[in-house]
C-alpha cells in the first residue's frame, strides 16, 4: 500500500467512524430535548424515562465522539501539514468558531448530565438548548469548510499560495448551502430513525407498551420533520455539483460522454469509464434534475483529463446506494404517519416495524455513502482544481504505521462503544419492561 | 496583531496543560490508590471530579491546534512535521485512556480492574508524551522541519519528564482534595490527597531547579534571557504556588486550588514570554509564522467574543462540580421513579 493510499484510507476510516458519532451528537440532543420537554410540561413519567434513557446512550456516544473528534483534529495536521499550512488562514477561522460551538455543547451537556441534582427542573431542561444549537452549529461550520474544499473561493491564488483571504466569501462558498442543509438534515433524520429503530425492534420482540410507542413516535417525529429539508438540500447540492464540479457529477451519474438532454440512469453496472449497462434510463432526467432544463448539456468524463478524474466506480455505487436508501426512508416515514393517521393496524403488524427497524442502520449507511461521494468524488484534489491530495501528504515515514495503529484503535473504540452501550442500556429495560407491563395491565 | 493572537493561542495551550495535566494526574492517583487500603474512597473522589470536566478540558487541545491553524499555520505545519512521533504516541495513549474511562464509567464491572490499570498507565504515558512534545519547540533541537534525535536523551528532555509527571500529580491531588472536601466525599480521601499534594509540591522545587539548569545550559537563547525581567512572570508563578501550598497546609482548599493553578498558569505564560519572539527556536518567529492580517483579525474578533463566554460557562461548570450538592428531593421530582 502506498503512503498516499494509507493516508487517504486512514482519513476515510477516521471520518467514517466520527461521522456516526457526530450525526448522533447533532440529533440526540434534539430528541432528548423533545422528550424531556413533554415530560416536564405534562408531568409525565414515561416521557421523562425516555429522555433519561436517551441521555444514557448519549453519554456513552459523547465520550467516544469527543475522542474521535480530537483524533481528527490532530490527525489532519499530522497527515496533511501542507494542506493545513496553505489553507489554514482560510479554514482555520471558521474551524475556531466551530471549536467554541463544540465547547459550549460539551459544557452544557456536562451541566445537563451532572446538574440534575443542582438545578431547577426547567433550568436543567434549558441546558439542553445550547447543546442542540452547538451541535447544529458545529455541523454547519464543519460542512461549510468541507464545501470550501469542493468549491474553493475567497482568496487570490498566486504561485501555489492562497493570498488575500476573504473569509466571509470562503465560508459562504457556492457549495455551502446545499451541502450543509443536506448533512444537518441527514444527521437529524438518521438519529430519528436510529431511535425509532431501537423501539421498533423492541416492539417486534413483543413489548408494546406506552414507553416503546413513544420512543418510536419521538424518533419518527424528528425524521419526518427533517426529511423534506434533507431532500431539498440533496437536490440543491446536486445542482451545485453540476455547476462547480462536473467531474464529480459525471462520476456520480455515470456520464461517459458529454450530452445534451442527458438521461438519468437508475441502477445498472458501471465501469471505470462511466459506461453503465443494464440501468433504467429516464430520458432528459439528468439534465432536468441537475440544471432544471431538459436540454441542458451535461459534461461527460471524456472531457476531463484522465489524471483529473475521480474513481468512478465507488462514487457511482455510493451515490446509488444513498439514493435507494433515501427512497426507503421516505417510504418508512410516510408509512408510519399514514398508520398514525388512518391505518393504526399497520403499527400492530410486523411489516412497517421491520421497515423502520431496517431504516435505522440504513440511514447511517446512507450518510457514509454520501461522504464517499463527496470525498472520493473530489479526488485527486484536496482543494478542488488547485491542490492535489498527493501534494499535501506528510513526508514522514510513519504514515503506514499510523494507518495500522489507528485502524486497530478504531476497532477497539467500536468494541468499547458496543460494550458500554449494552451495559448502560441494559440497566433500564427491566424498569421499562416492568412499567410497560403494568401499563398494559392497567389499560 | 500577531502578538495578541499568539498570546491567545498560548493561553489555550497553558489552559490545556493545566486542566488536562490535572486529568492525567488523576490517572496517576487512581493507579497509586490501588496500593492503599482506601482505594475505593480515593477513586470515587478522583472520578467524581474527573467525570464532568475531562471532555471539556480535552477540548483545549483542539482550541490550541485550531488557533495555530487559523493564526500560525506555518507553525502548525512545522510542529506537525517535527513532532509527529511524539504527538502520535500521546494521541494513542489519550485514546486508550478515554476507552478505559468509558469502560470504567459505563461498562460492566468485570472489566473494571483492567480498565482501571489501563486508565492509570495510559494517563501517565499520555502526559509524558505531551510533556516531551511541549518542551521540544524551545529546545533548539527542531532543525529544518525535523526533530534531532539527540533531543530524546538531552538533559532538557530528561528533566522535563519528571517535572511533567510531578506537576500533573500535584495539580490533580490539589484539585481532587478540594473537590472531595467541598462535596464531602470522605475526610480520609481529602486528607490523603492533601498530603500527597504537599509532597508532590515539595518535589516540584528541586525538579524545577534541575529543569532550569538544563534549560540554561542547553539553550543559548534562554541563557541570554534568564537574567532579564522576562523571568518575572515565572517568579510570580512560583510565589503563587508557594502561597497555595501554605493554604493547603492550613486546609484552605479553595484558595489553595486557585493559587496553585494561577501559579502554574503564570509559569506557563512566562515560558512564552521568555521565548519571545520565537515560536519554534531557532526556526520560526511569531511574525514569520503568522497568517495574513485578515485571518488574524477574524481570529482575534472571534476569540474576543467567544473566550469570555467560554470562561463564564467553564466557571459555571466548575462551580457546579466543585460546589455543594443540594437535596434533589426538595426541588426536583425524580422522573425515573415517579
Amino acid at each position: 500500500m502506498s503512503d498516499l493510499l494509507a493516508g487517504r484510507a486512514q482519513m476515510g476510516i477516521s471520518l467514517g467512524f466520527h461521522i456516526v458519532f457526530a450525526s448522533l451528537g447533532v440529533g440526540l440532543p434534539a430528541l432528548i430535548c423533545m422528550a424531556h420537554f413533554v415530560g416536564l410540561k405534562r408531568g409525565d413519567e414515561v416521557w421523562m424515562r425516555l429522555a433519561e434513557r436517551l441521555t444514557r446512550a448519549f453519554t456513552v456516544l459523547v465520550v467516544i465522539g469527543v475522542v474521535s473528534g480530537i483524533i481528527i483534529s490532530v490527525e489532519l495536521s499530522l497527515l496533511w501539514p501542507d494542506f493545513m499550512e496553505r489553507a489554514g488562514p482560510i479554514i482555520g477561522v471558521p474551524i475556531s468558531v466551530e471549536t467554541y460551538a463544540f465547547f459550549f455543547e460539551a459544557i452544557f451537556l456536562a451541566l445537563y448530565l451532572f446538574g440534575r441534582d443542582r438545578l431547577s427542573p426547567w433550568a436543567h431542561w434549558a441546558t439542553l438548548i445550547p447543546v442542540c444549537l452547538g451541535g447544529a452549529a458545529s455541523a454547519w461550520i464543519i460542512v461549510s469548510v468541507n464545501s470550501w474544499m469542493n468549491t474553493p473561493v475567497g482568496f487570490d491564488y498566486v504561485n501555489g499560495e492562497f493570498k488575500n483571504p476573504d473569509l466571509v466569501q470562503a465560508v459562504f462558498n457556492p457549495a455551502m448551502p446545499g451541502q450543509t442543509l443536506h448533512m444537518v438534515g441527514g444527521a437529524y433524520v438518521a438519529t430519528g430513525f436510529a431511535c425509532a429503530a431501537v423501539y421498533a425492534i423492541t416492539m417486534l420482540r413483543g413489548r408494546r407498551g406506552l414507553y416503546e410507542r413513544r420512543g418510536l413516535a419521538v424518533g419518527m417525529t424528528l425524521a419526518a420533520f427533517w426529511i423534506v429539508p434533507l431532500g431539498v438540500g440533496g437536490d440543491l447540492a446536486g445542482r451545485l455539483v453540476n455547476e462547480n464540479q462536473p467531474a464529480k457529477l459525471a462520476a456520480m451519474e455515470g456520464v461517459p460522454k458529454t450530452e445534451k438532454g442527458a438521461p438519468l440512469t437508475i441502477g445498472g453496472i458501471t465501469g471505470r469509464d462511466g459506461e453503465t449497462k443494464y440501468g433504467i434510463e429516464i430520458p432528459y432526467g439528468l439534465s432536468l434534475l441537475a440544471a432544471r432544463d431538459p436540454d441542458a448539456v451535461i459534461k461527460g468524463l471524456e472531457e476531463i483529463r484522465e489524471d483529473d478524474r475521480p474513481p468512478v466506480v465507488p462514487v457511482r455505487y455510493a451515490f446509488q446506494l444513498m439514493l435507494w436508501i433515501g427512497n426507503l426512508l421516505i417510504l418508512a416515514v410516510t408509512g408510519y404517519w399514514l398508520a398514525r393517521w388512518k391505518r393504526p393496524r399497520w403499527l400492530e403488524g410486523r411489516a412497517l416495524l421491520c421497515l423502520i427497524a431496517a431504516a435505522g442502520p440504513l440511514s447511517f449507511l446512507a450518510i457514509e455513502a454520501g461522504w464517499v461521494v463527496t470525498e472520493v468524488g473530489r479526488q485527486p484534489w484536496i482543494i478542488y482544481g488547485l491542490r492535489r491530495t498527493s501534494q499535501s501528504l506528510t513526508e514522514s515515514g510513519l504514515v503506514g504505521l499510523m494507518f495500522v495503529v489507528f485502524t486497530l484503535l478504531y476497532v477497539g473504540m467500536s468494541i468499547v462503544t458496543v460494550i458500554a452501550l449494552r451495559s448502560e442500556l441494559d440497566l433500564l429495560p427491566k424498569r421499562a419492561r416492568h412499567s410497560s407491563s403494568s401499563e398494559a395491565a392497567s389499560t | 496583531m500577531e502578538v495578541a493572537a499568539f498570546t491567545l493561542v498560548w493561553i489555550g495551550l497553558a489552559l490545556y496543560a493545566l486542566l488536562a495535566g490535572a486529568d492525567f494526574g488523576v490517572g496517576l492517583w487512581v493507579l497509586f490508590a490501588s496500593f492503599t487500603r482506601r482505594e475505593e474512597e480515593i477513586r470515587k473522589a478522583a472520578f467524581g471530579y474527573f467525570g464532568p470536566v475531562w471532555e471539556v478540558n480535552g477540548l483545549f487541545l483542539v482550541f490550541f491546534i485550531v488557533g495555530l491553524m487559523a493564526a500560525f499555520p506555518s507553525a502548525l505545519a512545522l510542529l506537525s512535521r517535527a513532532l509527529i512521533g511524539l504527538v502520535l504516541f500521546a494521541l494513542v495513549m489519550f485514546v486508550v485512556r478515554s476507552c478505559a474511562y468509558a469502560l470504567l464509567h459505563h461498562g460492566p464491572e468485570r472489566y473494571h480492574p483492567v480498565a482501571r490499570w489501563t486508565f492509570g498507565i495510559s494517563s501517565v504515558l499520555a502526559g509524558l508524551g505531551l510533556g516531551y512534545a511541549a518542551v521540544a519547540p524551545s529546545s533548539g533541537f527542531i532543525r529544518g522541519d525535523a526533530l534531532d534525535p539527540g533531543f530524546y536523551t538531552s538533559a532538557l528532555a530528561l528533566t522535563a519528564l519528571p517535572l511533567t509527571l510531578m506537576g500533573s500529580a500535584h495539580l490533580a491531588a490539589v484539585v481532587i482534595a478540594a473537590y472531595a472536601h467541598a462535596r464531602e466525599r470522605g475526610e480520609v480521601a481529602t486528607e490523603w490527597l492533601r498530603r500527597k499534594a504537599l509532597v508532590a509540591g515539595a518535589a516540584m522545587l528541586p525538579l524545577t531547579v534541575l529543569f532550569t539548569i538544563s534549560l540554561v545550559t542547553e539553550v543559548d537563547y534562554i541563557r541570554d534571557q534568564i537574567s532579564s525581567l522576562r523571568v518575572l512572570p515565572m517568579v510570580a508563578g512560583g510565589a503563587a504556588i508557594l502561597l497555595g501550598m501554605w493554604s493547603l497546609l492550613r486546609r484552605r482548599y479553595a484558595s489553595a486550588s486557585l493559587l496553585i493553578f494561577a501559579g502554574y498558569f503564570a509559569g506557563l505564560m512566562g515560558g512564552a514570554f521568555l521565548m519571545y519572539p520565537y515560536m519554534v527556536y531557532p526556526e520560526l518567529t511569531i511574525s514569520e509564522g503568522a497568517a495574513p492580517d485578515a485571518s488574524l483579525l477574524f481570529y482575534l474578533v472571534i476569540t474576543a467574543v467567544g473566550l469570555p463566554l467560554l470562561i463564564a460557562a467553564m466557571v459555571a461548570l466548575y462551580n457546579m462540580t466543585l460546589g455543594p450538592e443540594r437535596a434533589q428531593s426538595e426541588r426536583l421530582r425524580e422522573p425515573a421513579e415517579g
